[in-house]
């Protein structure tokens, strides 16, 4: 298993150390370019995506005071937190510098889809109501499970919900649709380009000598590596998946074909990383059902954790507005999670994993995944 | 049993003995000699404990059809005793709750899970909506469940809520369902496991080694929590009020088959199949195995203590008095005298008998040990 990760170690450095030789851009020739192997360009700047992920760090941090019993989580102030009203946050640091996150300008609302922002504020009213039941979860109870988690009355465990639904509506969007979409598509200087394309980068969450280097990483920075091998530990496969070389290769390449002023190219990056988003958030979803199915034995609300980390996921496909799968396929997919973890049973865990499979042709992968 | 601390399919903890000097896999299994350890107990010993359950279970489903078609003193009381049957044929299959067993949860957790939840259980029976496998049921059905249906009040009153009860009908469904599954889940791992359907048996014999995928980890894996967990902590300590280091209030309606006063003969058959496992019946067992890794225990054989301590153990269980609840609230001492022979086994098994032969025991309790 070593052997395979030297070869994939030497696979990344021999593709990216090459150089593109003169094109033709809207006739005038680009000098020659070499794609580093690390995200480590000089006029990248990290801060306005560490801002995101920190503000929505927090929110987290206070939904998961719910899973305390007695902890009631104020749906006033994680709305207010996601519309960036009341001065909720805390400053944070990040490389020695204080991210004011109160007066960033910064308001996840509105870096939300559209579509889903009144979603992911219906989720937080609910969320507020389930804490303050003060009862202790069962079937048709929302409350504090005996696992020390605030799960609803058919068993959606808020937290993970909520984390997994926002990679999709908030981190996806922010990457696929502003920053890979619109603002590389735009009329933009060429350094405001490479300033969004930077952003895009870090909302995936890892580090610029990544994979060598996995600290810090979160969000898709850990789902990356999670769906590339599997819940099986030690490694023993890699999935196939490749979603961390595919990512990373793009993005470094892009980002260096910005530099140069070739478009071209990058768009072509782009064109990579888009779809990948809808690859990624099916495979997280049958990752979780992989960790459900392991988790059987720890009872029902460990479980539904995994299910609503799966079904979090599933919701972050729904709102992708890249994905190929068909309208059909989705919800024969979503009909079979069901609508009481309470009740599913572990032939229906199965079942969704396997239609997961089906529609995406990972037969010969999932149980690795 | 309540939620339960012991992980099989989870890696956590990985256990390190200091004994070294002991061969990978002594006893056979080299190259393309078949293990034969595992021919034995795949054919002799698991295969007919599952054909076993397969019978007394369907003449369970049976005998409830009858009770269900006609409820009366003498269908409640075939009903009863065929419980008793399958319940004991239970017990001598739980120490094998992988492959097979696991992909149809047909597992402890899901089939022995004691107290049974009596709420959820008059829940479901009065109207509440289930699934009898879902994930918020597992500890209102099984054997258990069937216990206090079957047992659970006094034959007069069992009548009662089976006949005039205004939720008579909810009770006759849900007794038949859990018949039922049990009936299925038992047939769908019998077929796996044979060799004219599933034939897991060739998988199982074929899978040599000591690796953590190999046929000897997963079973013993299996063997020593069933012992560890299963006996040694729901069955003895949690009811006597002892769960590793810690000293808790004595609960002797905790222990398995409470209504239908059967605790001592289960433990007497489970401990009989802790035996037969470990010598192989008349065939090839893990005791050969442990001969051949030449290990001393003591300055004797690790063999010669394993065996005579597991013949003390089953030496107590059938002194232990009858039914066990009552010596428990009367603080027999033959049953301290019982759990402290069963700790000593405990070691054994779960240190000594996997460090001989380089097996990981990769599951943890959560009591200390």
């Amino acid at each position: 298993m070593k052997k395979v990760r030297v070869i994939l170690g030497m696979g990344i450095s021999a593709a990216l150390i090459f150089s593109f030789g003169c094109k033709k851009d809207n006739g005038k020739s680009t000098p020659a370019y070499t794609v580093p192997t690390t995200y480590n360009f000089s006029n990248a700047d990290s801060l306005s995506a560490k801002t995101t992920l920190s503000m929505l760090a927090e929110i987290e941090n206070t939904i998961t005071l719910g899973n305390t019993a007695g902890n009631v989580v104020s749906n006033t102030k994680i709305k207010g937190m996601f519309a960036n009203t009341g001065g909720y946050f805390t400053d944070t640091t990040f490389n020695g510098n204080t991210l004011h996150l109160n007066t960033s300008g910064i308001q996840l609302k509105s870096q939300t889809l559209a579509a889903a922002q009144a979603y992911v504020e219906i989720l937080m009213d609910s969320i507020g109501i389930a804490s303050s039941t003060g009862k202790t979860a069962s079937n048709g109870v929302a409350g504090v499970s005996d696992k020390k988690t605030l799960l609803s009355s058919t068993g959606l465990y808020y937290r993970q919900f909520f984390t997994k639904t926002m990679m999709g509506v908030l981190i996806g969007h922010l990457i696929t649709d502003v920053y890979l979409g619109d603002s590389l598509n735009s009329n933009i200087s060429s350094a405001a380009k490479q300033h969004a394309w930077d952003q895009a980068f870090y909302h995936w969450c890892v580090p610029g000598n990544f994979p060598a280097n996995r600290a810090g990483v979160k969000y898709w920075g850990s789902y990356t590596s999670q769906i590339d091998s599997g819940i099986a530990k030690p490694v023993v496969t890699l999935t196939g998946i490749n979603a961390n070389t595919t990512l990373l290769n793009a993005f470094l390449k892009g980002r260096a074909a910005l530099t140069a002023g070739d478009n071209a190219t990058a768009l072509q990056q782009a064109g990579i990383i888009i779809p990948f988003f809808e690859t990624m958030e099916a495979a997280a979803a049958s990752h979780e059902l992989n960790e459900a199915k392991g988790n059987l034995p720890n009872g029902a609300a460990t479980v539904a954790g995994n299910l609503s980390e799966s079904m979090g996921f599933w919701t972050a496909l729904k709102f992708n507005a890249h994905k190929k799968i068909s309208d059909a396929d989705y919800n024969a997919v979503l009909v079979l999670y069901g609508t009481n973890f309470y009740t599913i049973t572990p032939a229906g865990i199965d079942a969704i994993q396997a239609k997961i499979s089906t529609i995406y042709g990972w037969d010969a992968i999932r149980s690795n995944m | 049993m309540a939620a339960t601390g012991g992980i099989l399919c989870s890696a956590i903890v990985l256990f390190s003995c200091s004994k070294s000097g002991s061969s990978p896999n002594p006893g056979g299994g080299t190259g393309t000699d078949p293990d034969a350890t595992l021919v034995n107990l795949g054919a002799n010993i698991i295969i007919p404990s599952y054909q076993s359950l397969a019978t007394s279970t369907v003449a369970l489903d049976a005998a409830v059809t009858g009770f269900y078609a006609s409820p009366a003193a003498g269908t409640l009381a075939t009903a009863q005793a065929a419980f008793k049957s399958a319940y004991k044929a239970w017990e001598a299959c739980s120490g094998f709750e992988f492959g097979p067993a696991a992909d149809a949860s047909l597992t402890t957790h899901f089939t022995n899970s004691f107290p049974t939840d009596t709420v959820t259980i008059k829940n479901n029976i009065g109207g509440a909506s289930y699934a009898i496998d879902g994930l918020g049921n597992f500890a209102a059905q099984g054997f258990p469940a069937l216990d206090w249906l079957l047992f659970g009040n006094g034959n007069d009153a069992t009548l009662v809520r089976f006949t005039t009860d205004s939720h008579a009908a909810g009770a006759k469904a849900y007794l038949t369902a859990l018949s039922a599954s049990l009936k299925t889940k038992v047939a769908t791992v019998n077929t796996a496991w044979s060799a004219t359907g599933g034939n897991y048996l060739a998988k199982f014999e074929k899978a040599s080694g000591v690796d953590a995928g190999s046929s000897l980890s997963l079973l013993l894996n299996a063997y020593v929590l069933d012992f560890d967990v299963n006996l040694q902590n729901y069955k003895i300590g949690i009811p006597i009020g002892l769960y590793g280091p810690s000293v808790l209030p004595k609960a002797p309606a905790k222990v398995e088959g409470y209504f239908s006063a059967l605790s001592v003969q289960l433990l007497v058959a489970q401990v009989q199949s802790i035996q037969n496992i470990y010598l192989g019946g008349s065939g090839s067992g893990i005791d050969d195995k442990i001969v051949a890794s030449k290990v001393l225990y003591n300055g004797g054989s690790l063999n010669d203590a394993i065996k005579n301590q597991i013949g003390v153990v089953l030496t107590k269980m059938q002194a232990l008095p009858d039914p066990l609840s009552t010596g428990i609230q009367n603080n027999a001492t033959t049953i301290t005298d019982a759990y402290t022979e069963i700790r000593k086994l405990t070691v054994l098994l779960k240190v000594d008998m996997p460090s001989a032969l380089g097996i990981k025991i990769s599951f943890q309790d959560d009591d200390g040990d």
